[in-house]
Order: C-alpha cells, then sequence, then structure tokens
C-alpha cells in the first residue's frame, strides 16, 4: 500500500494513493492532518474535503489508471492566505473544466445523475487549472481560506 | 467511514435513521439497496433521517436522487429529514432542494403524508437569511 509522503522543512504535504475507493478512507484522514496542521476553519476543512474526494472519486471510477497501484498523487501547502493542491494522476486524459454545467433546472426524471460532482468541485474551488502532460492529468487548484463567519461563500 | 441503517415505522411510515456517511462506494450502496428491497416490498413511504449524517458526496446525493424517482414511479414518497447545514447547503448548490420534501422535525415529515393535517416544511429562504445573519 502506497505511503503518505510527507515534505519536511515546507509546508507541503501530498500523499499517494492507489486507484481503489478503499483508499478514501487515508484520503480524508490526510486532508484532516493537512487542516488541522494548518488550523484551518472548519468551513474551509469541509469545501476541501467535498472538491477533493470528488476529484480523486473520479479518477478512481472513470480514470481506468494502469496500474491501480500509486496512480493518484495529491499535494497541498498553504501560500498567500490559500490551500494550493497539486493533483495528479495517471488516467485517461479528463479535463473536468471541459464537463458541461448540469442541467439543475431539469424536472428530477430528466436531470442527470452524474455530472453534479464536477459541479460541486467548480462551486467550492474558484481556482482550477488543467493539463496533460506526461500522460498524466494534472489538476491545480487554489482555495482561499474562508473563515466560519464568511457567508459569501457556502 | 460507513453507514448504518436502522429501520423503524410510524403511522405506517418507515423511517430510515441513518448513521455515518453517505458516499461512493459501500455506502452509497448500501442505502440503494436497503430502499430498493423495501420497495421491492410494497413500501411507498418513506422518511430518511439525515440526523446522524455528516458528510453526503454527489453519490451519495446521486443515489438519493434515484431512490426518490425510483419510488415516486411506484406511486410512493421519499421525504428527507433532519439535514445538517453543510449537508444542505450541498443541495442548495445542486438545486436538489426543489426536488426534496424537507422537514426538520419527524412529527411535519410524518404529518405530511396525511391530506389535511398542519405541516411545517424546511424554509430555504429562512435558511438563507439565517447564514447571512450569522
Amino acid at each position: 500500500m502506497a505511503q503518505p509522503e510527507e515534505h519536511g522543512g515546507s509546508s507541503e504535504s501530498a500523499i499517494v494513493l492507489d486507484s481503489d475507493l478503499k483508499e478514501l478512507e487515508r484520503l480524508e484522514a490526510f486532508i484532516d492532518a493537512f487542516c488541522e496542521r494548518e488550523n484551518l476553519p472548519e468551513k474551509t476543512r469541509y469545501h476541501l474535503h467535498v472538491a477533493i474526494e470528488e476529484l480523486v472519486v473520479n479518477a478512481i471510477r472513470h480514470g481506468a489508471c494502469d496500474p491501480p497501484q500509486g496512480a493518484i498523487r495529491l499535494a497541498m501547502r498553504m501560500e498567500a492566505g490559500e490551500v494550493r493542491l497539486t493533483l495528479c494522476d495517471t488516467g485517461r486524459p479528463f479535463d473536468p473544466l471541459s464537463v458541461p454545467a448540469p442541467d439543475l433546472t431539469a424536472s428530477v426524471v430528466e436531470r442527470p445523475v452524474g455530472g453534479l460532482g464536477v459541479h460541486l468541485v467548480r462551486c467550492l474551488i474558484p481556482d482550477i487549472r488543467y493539463e496533460r502532460r506526461e500522460a498524466r492529468n494534472w489538476l491545480y487548484l487554489a482555495k482561499p481560506v474562508v473563515a466560519d463567519d464568511d457567508d459569501s461563500a457556502l | 467511514m460507513s453507514l448504518a441503517i436502522e429501520q423503524r415505522e410510524r403511522e405506517g411510515i418507515v423511517i430510515l435513521d441513518l448513521k455515518g456517511r453517505i458516499t461512493a462506494g459501500e455506502e452509497a450502496t448500501l442505502l440503494r439497496e436497503k430502499l430498493r428491497e423495501l420497495a421491492a416490498g410494497g413500501m411507498q413511504k418513506c422518511i430518511v433521517n439525515l440526523q446522524g449524517v455528516d458528510y453526503i458526496d454527489s453519490t451519495g446525493l446521486g443515489t438519493l436522487v434515484v431512490c426518490f424517482t425510483s419510488l415516486r414511479k411506484q406511486g410512493g414518497k421519499l421525504k428527507l429529514l433532519n439535514l445538517n447545514r453543510r449537508n444542505i447547503e450541498l443541495l442548495v448548490l445542486t438545486k436538489l432542494t426543489t426536488v426534496f420534501e424537507i422537514f426538520n422535525d419527524e412529527q411535519d415529515a410524518v404529518n405530511s403524508f396525511f391530506p389535511g393535517r398542519e405541516i411545517k416544511r424546511f424554509d430555504i429562504l429562512s435558511f438563507v437569511k439565517e447564514q447571512a445573519s450569522g
């Protein structure tokens, strides 16, 4: 099983995951540990959990990473009051920014069940950049720290 | 990471008390299978009590929608009870508050199945105002 990579001396933490939904438990613990170390507000922690877990689940479910071992790497660090994330996976090319927004006004019968995850990520993370490089998907995300009493963001 | 489901009945309505997370993997599958099994047994009225659910992801939301539509196709209804603030926010972001009937009080949720009984529904506008006023 892949092990977390702690980068001493800097504020960056990283974890390598297998492409397996069972890895979500370790991912959750990793995000918790980072947020605890950086003393992030509860609302920011929640947004990070939702966004990161949605992206990782997408990579696991649809990426067809081969081999699955060590296929996903997440790095997190603090910079300029933001949480900066780099998420890399060896799956098939997938740019979440290319996914059209779901029609949330359609009747429940007509609504697509999929697509909500990417929609949530885009709602919660204002700055997302994608590139395909070295046969990997690279996502660069920046999440401003949201105070718990800041109601401008959910 | 797990989901526990306890089933009880009140005035002929099945109430599922959920505890844990409704997320991609075993948790969402467990809920879908439970509701499928109940619907196959003829259940038509169901309240899903989310008081003990601290986290729902998009797969969990999708599972609730699939269960809602499946039950509705056979003439049944599925309503939600006791969502926490975070879970309500996810429903707002995905506009699922326009799909589900949501209640904060179990008696109100039960009463909603009986025409003529007084009920108080979850008021999303009040919720947003409460958030804005801190």
